[in-house]
């Protein structure tokens, strides 16, 4: 009987120590979970301030990290890549083929409409109409425009610049390509009117044929030009301005031909004559106006 | 050994710092491993040192020491959320419990093919951290003021099995360090008889 009671004292005392040691358990835990919810909403209650300066604090640390990974990224990148930079390379090379004639292009078409604004700014006052025209040849005295008788180019209609300077006239026409004579080309005549700029200005305002010189540039080919028939009497001078004088029936009047450099008077012959320098300039202008219809 | 703690927190911190600034250089398809998680991870699942309590206070301290790897490891990934504090340590907390479940069920190993052991639990409680995440983020939706941004941060889609693998590396590398540390602070100093 003592023994049934010792044993029973005994499971008794380990039951109330498995309790206990639960009780302990449940208490511990029960303080974990009130600790975490402390935790938590003290955190949460000052979530902007402890981040702000979590970040603060850290700031360095982060540039220095995004900096060396950075770094470290491109480098691994660079032998990934391997393989591809010999054709990026191509195609980075075609695409900048590509975009220089889109340059180019852009370019043209700012000069064309830089000479568009050009000639219709000096051409006001006259009535005109003009095909712009580009030179795509030369040779000799004779040059090659890229429109024809499909945009309604005429044999003998004048050339002029956007500055109001004679080139030629049409001398044959194709279906879309024009053949111009330059007024440099032997077979050339023109007729001109000769004075000093400033005094053709007050011509043109007060008496305009008072004072008028007229005579005849001749092409003395390779982009040459000279005056000739000229008065005896005339007086001529190096750095008078000759214009054309629309005496012809080809060319408008008050076009810009060239300058007098040297006079050249014989007393033997019966006009004087005189080496002129053409203000066309072939060589560097890319788009010229071919009159299409004027007013003589 | 009370130098630990500041060390795990210091480790905690830096792995945060190089989680969110180091490893989104090397992200594949937006996927970047999930350093916190791993270093968590590793850490409740190699048991306290056996060397630190005796056998009779070594229950107590595992769970002690698993509150503070909840709480620090929780801490330093809710930081960087836009959303609230305690929802990265609640699912860290579930993620442990989870993985007791898991190994109170297993035959104990210790062997050199203890790392195929690691690797399915791993990978177990990696997914069951980005549901409850997600789930989360479903939950914020319907309270107001929670954190819009927080939302769409973590999709349960292809992204997760990236990250998984992804991170599954460098977890298994985690793992052969600590091992090696832990056999190198566990070493048996007893002279031993011939």
């Amino acid at each position: 009987m003592n023994f049934f009671t010792k044993d029973k004292k005994f499971k008794l005392s380990q039951l109330q120590s498995s309790q206990a040691h639960a009780i302990r358990l449940w208490q511990k835990i029960l303080m974990g979970v009130i600790i975490s919810v402390i935790l938590i909403v003290f955190l949460n209650t000052f979530q902007t301030q402890i981040k702000n300066y979590f970040y603060f604090m850290t700031a360095p640390f982060f540039k220095a990290f995004w900096q060396s990974g950075d770094n470290v990224s491109d480098f691994f990148e660079s032998f990934l890549n391997a393989g591809g930079i010999t054709q990026e390379n191509n195609n980075l090379k075609q695409e900048n083929q590509q975009l220089l004639s889109q340059i180019n292009l852009l370019h043209k078409t700012i000069k064309q409409s830089q000479s568009i604004k050009e000639v219709i700014k000096n051409t006001q006052k006259d009535d005109f109409k003009f095909i712009l025209a580009e030179i795509i040849g030369l040779d000799s005295d004779f040059i090659m425009l890229n429109k024809g008788s499909d945009d309604g180019i005429l044999e003998n209609m004048p050339v002029i610049s956007g500055q109001k300077v004679v080139y030629g006239k049409i001398f044959k026409v194709y279906k879309n390509f024009s053949q111009v004579m330059l007024i440099s080309n032997k077979n050339s005549v023109l007729d001109i009117k000769v004075g000093p700029w400033e005094s053709l200005q007050v011509q043109q305002d007060n008496n305009p044929e008072k004072n008028s010189i007229y005579g005849a540039v001749k092409g003395g080919g390779k982009l040459s030009l000279y005056l000739d028939l000229v008065p005896l009497e005339a007086e001529i001078n190096q750095g008078d301005v000759l214009i054309s004088s629309a005496l012809e029936g080809i060319f408008p009047k008050d076009l810009l031909v060239g300058k007098i450099i040297s006079k050249n008077k014989n007393d033997l012959k019966p006009f004087q004559t005189a080496q002129i320098q053409p203000f066309f300039d072939v060589k560097n202008v890319d788009n010229l106006f071919i009159i299409t219809d004027y007013k003589k | 050994m009370w130098l630990k703690y500041p060390i795990i927190i210091f480790i905690f911190f830096i792995a945060s710092l190089f989680q969110v600034s180091f490893l989104p250089h090397f992200g594949i398809m937006g996927g970047i491993p999930d350093f916190i998680f791993i270093l968590f991870f590793i850490l409740i699942f190699f048991n306290p040192p056996s060397h630190e309590t005796s056998a009779r206070q070594r229950k107590p301290n595992e769970y002690y020491y698993a509150f503070f790897l909840v709480i620090v490891a929780g801490f330093f990934s809710d930081v960087f959320l836009p959303s609230y504090f305690g929802i990265s340590m609640i699912s860290f907390l579930v993620v442990y419990y989870f993985k007791k479940l898991i190994v109170y069920f297993m035959k104990e190993v210790k062997d050199k093919y203890f790392i195929f052991y690691f690797i399915p639990i791993f990978s177990l409680c990696f997914i069951l951290n980005a549901v409850i995440l997600y789930l989360f983020s479903i939950f914020l939706l319907f309270l107001p003021r929670s954190g819009i941004p927080f939302v769409g941060q973590f999709d349960l889609g292809p992204i997760i099995l990236i990250r998984l693998v992804y991170s599954l590396v460098f977890a298994c590398i985690g793992f052969y360090i600590y091992e090696k540390i832990s056999n190198f602070l566990n070493k048996d100093r007893q002279l031993k008889l011939l």
